[in-house]
C-alpha cells in the first residue's frame, strides 16, 4: 500500500504535490476545530470577545502576524537570492582559466569581484577559439576600474552575448571606445580614463592619457555586468603598454583572430557551445594540466547545496520563533481569559455546556491564530519585497524573491501547531471554578 | 617451537587473504573493456524512482570513443545526462552521446555529468551494490556500482588510486 501511495504521489503534477502538501499540513488545524466545534456555533461570541478586547487582540494578532512574515520572507529571499545569483550566470556557459580555485574565477569572471589572476596564454586563446564546438570565445580581461565601475576588456562579440541589442548606442568599433552596463553612471558620448586596480587601492592616473568614450550602453541583466564598463581588450593592453594582440600588420584590429605571438594574456575566457552535450565535451577537452574548465552554474550548485542546509536551519529556526512567539501569545490569551472569566461562568451559570465555553475559548484563540498568519502572509510579502530591494542594491544581483509553495507550507504547518496549543488555554479556562468566579 | 611455526604459517596464509581482499576491492572498484577504465562509481541512496551514477571514465584505448549512455537490469531505462540550473534550480537535462578523447579522462560527478536510471523496479539503499552497464560506441563495460547515503559527495574510496 504505501508503494502503491508512492507511486501515486510520483505520477502527481509539482502543483498537485503542493497543494496535497498544504492541505495535510492544514488538516491536523481542522480536524481540531471540527472536534471543538462540534455541535456549537459560538462565532457571534467569538465576535463579540474580540470586538470587546479589540486592542488586546489586534496586539496579538499583530505579534503573530511579525513574526510569521519575517520567517517567510527570509526564507523566501534565500530563493530569491538563489535564482539571482544563477541568472546573473546564465550567460556564462564555460569559463576557461589556468588552474586554481573555480569559486575564486567564478566570483571574479562572473561576478566581477577583482581577484589577481594567473594569465592564459594566445596560444590557449586561439586553440579554444579554433575548436570546431566553439561557437564564442571572448577574453574577459578585468583589472583596471572607474570609480566604482570594474573597466573589462573583451570583445564586441561578448557584448552581443550579454546584451543582445544595445539599450542605446552602438558596439565599440575603436580602441578608445565604450559601453556601458545598465547602471553605469556615464552617458553617451562621455569620457573617462581608467585606474589601473579596483577599489580602494586603485590607482588615479596611472593609465594618463587613455580615456574612453561611452558609445553604447547595454539593456538590464540583473547581474554585477550592469555596472561594468566593457572595452575593447586589445585597448586594456594597450594602455598597460603590451602588445594588442595582433601584429605589426594588422595595427588597431579588434577581436578575433588574435596573433599568439602579441597576445598579452587574459585571465579568463568565457567559451559557448551551442549544445549542452558540447560544453561538457569542451571541459573535459579543456580540463589538464595548463587550464581549467568549469561550469558557473555547477559551481553555483555546489554553493546552493549550502545554502540548501541553511534554508533547512533557517526553517526550523523560523517555526521555533513563531512557535515561540504564539507560546508567548497563548499565555498572554490564559491571562487575558481570566478578564472575561466573570462572563465565562456566567455563561456556564446560565447553563452553557462544558464544551461550548471549551469551544468559544478555543475559537477566539484559533481566530487571533488565524487572522495573524493570514496577515503574517501579507507581511512576508512586504518584507521580501524590501529585503530584495537592499539584497539587490547592495549586491548588483537582481533579486526578486516572491512568496512560494514553501511559504505557504511553513505557514500552514505553524497554524496547526498552534492550533494545537490553543487547547491549552481553553483547558485553563474551562477549569476554573464557576462560584468564585461570579463572587469576584 | 609450535608458536614459531604457527606464526611461520600463518604468514603466507594471511598474505594470500590480503592479496584476495585487495582483488576484490579492485574488481569492486574498476571495470575494464576495450582500453576503458570505469573507476569508483556510485549513486546515491534513493527514494524515487529516478538515481543518478557517477564514476570516472579513463580512455587508454587508443582511439576516442563515444559514451552513449548504459543499460541495467534495475531500471527502465538508463540515460546520459547533464547537470544545469534552470531558473536557479539544479535540472539534469538527457544529453546525445558526448566524445571521451583518447588518453583522457570523464568524470561523470554530482553537479556535472551523470548517467540516470529511470523507473527503477526497487529503491537504493545505502550499503547495497548494483550492475549497471555503460555503453560506448566502442561496446559495454559492465560496472559494479556502490550506493552510498543520500548526501554522499563522492566514492567511499574516492581519492584511492586503482
Amino acid at each position: 500500500m504505501p508503494d502503491a501511495v508512492a507511486d501515486l504521489w510520483q505520477t502527481l503534477p509539482v502543483m498537485a504535490q503542493d497543494i496535497a502538501w498544504f492541505v495535510l499540513l492544514l488538516l491536523p488545524a481542522l480536524v481540531v476545530g471540527i472536534v471543538v466545534l462540534a455541535g456549537y456555533r459560538p462565532f457571534a461570541l467569538v465576535g463579540a470577545i474580540l470586538w470587546r478586547f479589540r486592542w488586546t487582540s489586534l496586539l496579538f494578532v499583530a505579534l503573530i502576524a511579525v513574526s510569521v512574515g519575517i520567517g517567510v520572507g527570509l526564507i523566501a529571499q534565500e530563493r530569491g537570492l538563489r535564482q539571482g545569483t544563477a541568472r546573473a550566470a546564465d550567460k556564462f556557459d564555460l569559463i576557461v582559466t589556468a588552474p586554481g580555485s573555480e569559486v575564486t574565477m567564478m566570483m571574479a569572471a562572473v561576478y566581477l569581484q577583482p581577484v589577481d589572476a594567473p594569465l592564459l596564454s594566445g596560444a590557449v586563446y586561439n586553440e579554444i577559439a579554433s575548436h570546431d564546438r566553439v561557437s564564442l570565445a571572448a577574453p574577459i580581461a578585468f583589472g583596471d576600474s572607474y570609480r566604482a565601475a570594474p573597466v573589462i576588456g573583451t570583445t564586441a562579440d561578448f557584448v552581443s552575448h550579454l546584451s543582445g541589442d544595445l539599450a542605446t548606442g552602438r558596439l565599440f568599433a575603436t580602441h578608445g571606445e565604450a559601453v556601458i552596463g545598465a547602471r553605469v553612471a556615464l552617458d553617451i558620448g562621455d569620457s573617462f580614463e581608467p585606474a589601473h586596480g579596483a577599489g580602494p587601492a586603485a590607482e588615479e592616473g596611472a593609465h594618463a592619457g587613455a580615456a574612453y568614450t561611452v558609445v553604447g550602453r547595454m539593456r538590464p541583466s540583473g547581474s554585477p555586468w550592469d555596472k561594468a564598463i566593457l572595452v575593447p581588450v586589445e585597448a586594456v593592453w594597450a594602455v598597460h603598454g603590451l602588445p594588442d594582440g595582433h601584429g605589426p600588420q594588422h595595427e588597431g584590429a579588434l577581436g578575433p583572430p588574435f596573433d599568439a605571438d602579441y597576445f598579452p594574456g587574459t585571465p579568463a575566457i568565457l567559451v559557448r557551445a551551442e549544445e549542452l552535450w558540447a560544453n561538457y565535451a569542451l571541459r573535459s577537452d579543456f580540463t589538464r594540466a595548463d587550464t581549467m574548465a568549469f561550469f558557473p552554474g555547477a559551481v553555483l550548485a555546489r554553493l546552493h547545496s549550502l545554502l540548501g542546509d541553511v534554508r533547512q536551519v533557517m526553517s526550523v529556526m523560523a517555526i521555533v520563533t513563531q512557535v515561540l512567539v504564539t507560546a508567548g501569545v497563548l499565555a498572554g490569551l490564559v491571562i487575558l481569559t481570566r478578564l472575561f472569566s466573570r462572563r465565562l461562568a456566567l455563561l456556564r451559570a446560565l447553563g452553557a455546556p462544558r464544551r461550548f465555553v471549551f469551544a468559544v475559548v478555543w475559537s477566539y484563540a484559533a481566530a487571533l491564530i488565524g487572522a495573524g498568519a493570514a496577515l503574517g502572509i501579507g507581511v512576508g510579502v512586504a518584507a521580501t519585497a524590501i529585503i530584495s530591494r537592499v539584497v539587490t542594491a547592495r549586491t548588483d544581483i537582481l533579486v526578486r524573491a516572491s512568496l512560494d509553495w514553501p511559504e505557504l507550507h511553513l505557514v500552514a504547518g505553524f497554524v496547526s501547531l498552534t492550533v494545537l496549543l490553543a487547547l491549552v488555554p481553553a483547558f485553563v479556562a474551562l477549569n476554573r471554578p464557576v462560584a468564585p468566579e461570579l463572587r469576584a | 617451537m609450535p608458536n614459531r611455526l604457527l606464526r611461520l604459517a600463518a604468514i603466507p596464509v594471511l598474505a594470500w587473504a590480503a592479496v584476495s581482499f585487495a582483488a576484490d576491492d579492485y574488481d569492486d572498484h574498476v571495470a575494464e573493456s576495450n582500453g576503458l577504465r570505469v573507476v569508483h562509481a556510485w549513486a546515491r541512496a534513493t527514494t524515487g524512482p529516478e538515481a543518478l551514477v557517477f564514476a570516472d571514465i579513463v580512455n587508454d584505448s587508443g582511439a576516442d570513443v563515444l559514451l552513449q549512455g548504459g543499460a541495467s537490469g534495475l531500471a527502465a531505462s538508463v540515460e546520459l545526462v547533464g547537470f544545469e540550473l534552470r531558473d536557479g534550480e539544479p535540472a539534469y537535462t538527457p544529453l546525445p552521446a558526448i566524445p571521451v578523447r583518447n588518453r583522457r579522462e570523464v568524470v561523470l560527478a554530482p553537479n556535472g555529468l551523470a548517467l540516470r536510471l529511470n523507473g527503477l523496479a526497487e529503491t537504493l539503499v545505502e550499503g547495497d551494490e548494483i550492475e549497471i552497464t555503460i555503453v560506448f560506441d566502442v561496446g559495454p563495460v559492465d560496472v559494479h556500482v556502490e550506493v552510498g547515503a543520500s548526501d554522499a559527495a563522492g566514492h567511499s574510496h574516492a581519492g584511492h588510486a586503482h
